[in-house]
């Protein structure tokens, strides 16, 4: 294991983090739900925040925290996708393909939700008027995030960036190859 | 970390109208005091415009790559497809996968160097050599791939005439059935094991009739290259011509144990199978040929037997007009012989 300065994997995958706080504004935004601050990147800890209203209904809050992994997740991988062919099976790679490989994992490994995302659900989920089911599924959601933050320490953000990014591929391109 | 926050101050009611302006016609329900007017402002976050156009150079990525994909995946399909079926010895499939990944990716040595090898197992020679000749001067990293490779192409030796059969060949206009009997013997007797010309020589003996000689000719070839599928597919005919039916059956099953999409392997083994009178089985074994070829002419002729000798005139008819377009010389030579089986010059089966 090897050490590289948070600050430095901020700098370097910072399309990553911009998309990602965006995403939390846009979710904000669907939800109606009035944001105060908006930090799409900085050097500093956190990398970026959103600082928006706690939603009325919890299944919004949850979704604001959530909403990143989804859309960096796709993002990611769908840039990826065209370039991560050439450059992994046809080794015949253009610039351009690695800068969409590039730009696909630094995306995808910033879908995981953070700590701060994992407070914001616990906050809504710890009311007494929170509903059983939303409880049900988020504390183990909780946990899974906690988890990916521990093991971002051990690179899991960027194992899954690289997943999503050369991984996606290879699964589609077996699944349609094998089943259809 | 990124983080989305909803800090409790920002929470905490204020009891002196909305939290932004002061004004008194706060909306009531809300974690924070707020007018209408603010509410809507921050719903309405402004986005900054170096981030709108980031996210505008983002999305243009993304229409890009969306654009992009269905050829790209389009392509690994088919290498995947490819390598598969490489993998499970359908070198058919493999071959016509893999010619269109190359067609798309001259430069990718994977796939070039399996459609060689799948080439080779369809005995399609030209394809072979094209490929061989873009290798040339290109480094194979994957050493197994190598290592395949290299062993195709010193199997591949055994396919062709070497020096001194070329320079007996130029004597008689490049025909080798010009070359008399007693020649061949004789080139035969001092090359030993030349097991082209022992198979070539051997279909000639078949197509006179000679059927031990042929067999043991072709014995022989097989004891030196067991896997030699001219002199296999030249044993399952002589076979079948011998009345050894189930041996016949055997070597069709050799070829489709080398390659599973052995055009010639599936419609041999039809004709051995009308010859036993399982006619089912003639039937389908014929059709699966035709499906993996369809303009091979001797499967076309091998269900054109099958028709004929389970009395199925409308589609023997439609068949033979179909074998009768084509004009290169194997194709007349193959339907002929169908001709002269349906008509009786030739005995097939009682």
């Amino acid at each position: 294991m090897f050490f590289i300065p948070g600050f430095v994997i901020t700098l370097v995958t910072f399309p990553g983090i911009i998309v990602h706080e965006l995403a939390h504004q846009l979710f904000c935004r669907i939800y109606k739900i009035p944001v105060f601050k908006v930090v799409y990147f900085q050097t500093g800890n956190p990398a970026g925040y959103v600082l928006h209203e706690t939603p009325l209904n919890e299944w919004h809050s949850v979704m604001i925290s959530i909403g990143p992994f989804f859309v960096n997740t796709i993002i990611g991988a769908i840039i990826a996708l065209p370039a991560a062919l050439p450059i992994f099976k046809f080794h015949t790679g253009t610039p351009l393909d690695y800068l969409l490989i590039y730009l696909g994992v630094s995306i995808a490994m910033h879908a995981f939700p953070s700590r701060g995302d994992a407070d914001a659900i616990w906050q809504t989920l710890k009311k007494n008027t929170t509903r059983f089911w939303v409880k049900v599924l988020g504390y183990p959601l909780i946990g899974l995030i906690y988890v990916g933050s521990i093991g971002s320490f051990f690179w899991l953000d960027l194992l899954y960036g690289v997943g999503v990014a050369i991984g996606l591929p290879k699964l589609i391109i077996y699944i349609i190859s094998n089943f259809y | 970390m990124e983080e989305n926050i909803t800090p409790d101050i920002i929470n905490a009611p204020k009891e002196n109208g909305c939290i932004n302006c002061g004004s008194i016609a706060v909306l009531k329900g809300y974690p924070n005091a707020l007018c209408e007017t603010c509410r809507e402002n921050f719903i309405k976050y402004p986005i900054p415009l170096w981030i709108k156009l980031f996210a505008a150079g983002i999305g243009l990525i993304f229409l890009f790559s969306l654009y992009k994909i269905p050829k790209d995946i389009g392509l690994g399909v088919h290498l995947e497809k490819g390598s598969t079926a490489f993998s499970q010895k359908k070198y058919l499939t493999a071959q016509m996968e893999l010619a269109r990944v190359v067609k798309q990716v001259p430069d990718n040595e994977e796939a070039e160097g399996y459609l060689l090898m799948a080439a080779f197992y369809n005995q399609d020679f030209e394809t072979m050599h094209k490929a061989f000749e873009n290798l040339k001067g290109k480094q194979i990293e994957d050493e197994n791939l190598f290592g395949e490779v290299n062993s195709v192409l010193q199997k591949s030796d055994e396919y062709f005439g070497d020096d001194s059969l070329n320079s007996l060949l130029h004597k008689y206009n490049d025909d080798f059935s010009k070359i008399p009997d007693k020649v061949v013997m004789q080139f035969i007797d001092s090359n030993q094991v030349d097991i082209y010309v022992m198979t070539g020589y051997a279909s000639r003996l078949n197509e006179q009739g000679k059927y031990a000689a042929s067999d043991s000719l072709l014995q022989k070839a097989l004891a030196i290259t067991p896997d030699y599928i001219p002199a296999l597919e030249a044993m399952a005919s002589t076979k079948r011509m011998e009345n050894q039916l189930d041996e016949s059956i055997n070597y069709c099953n050799k070829i489709l144990s080398i390659n599973n999409e052995s055009v010639y392997a599936l419609a041999s083994k039809s004709r051995t199978f009308l010859k036993q009178k399982k006619d089912e089985e003639a039937l389908s074994t014929a059709k699966s040929a035709l499906l993996l070829n369809e303009t091979d002419a001797y499967s076309m002729a091998s269900l054109l037997l099958v028709y004929h000798f389970t009395n199925k005139p409308k589609e023997k008819e439609a068949l033979m007009n179909k074998l009768s377009l084509l004009k290169d010389t194997a194709s007349i030579v193959t339907f002929q012989y169908a001709k002269d089986v349906m008509s009786g010059k030739e005995p097939f089966r009682n």
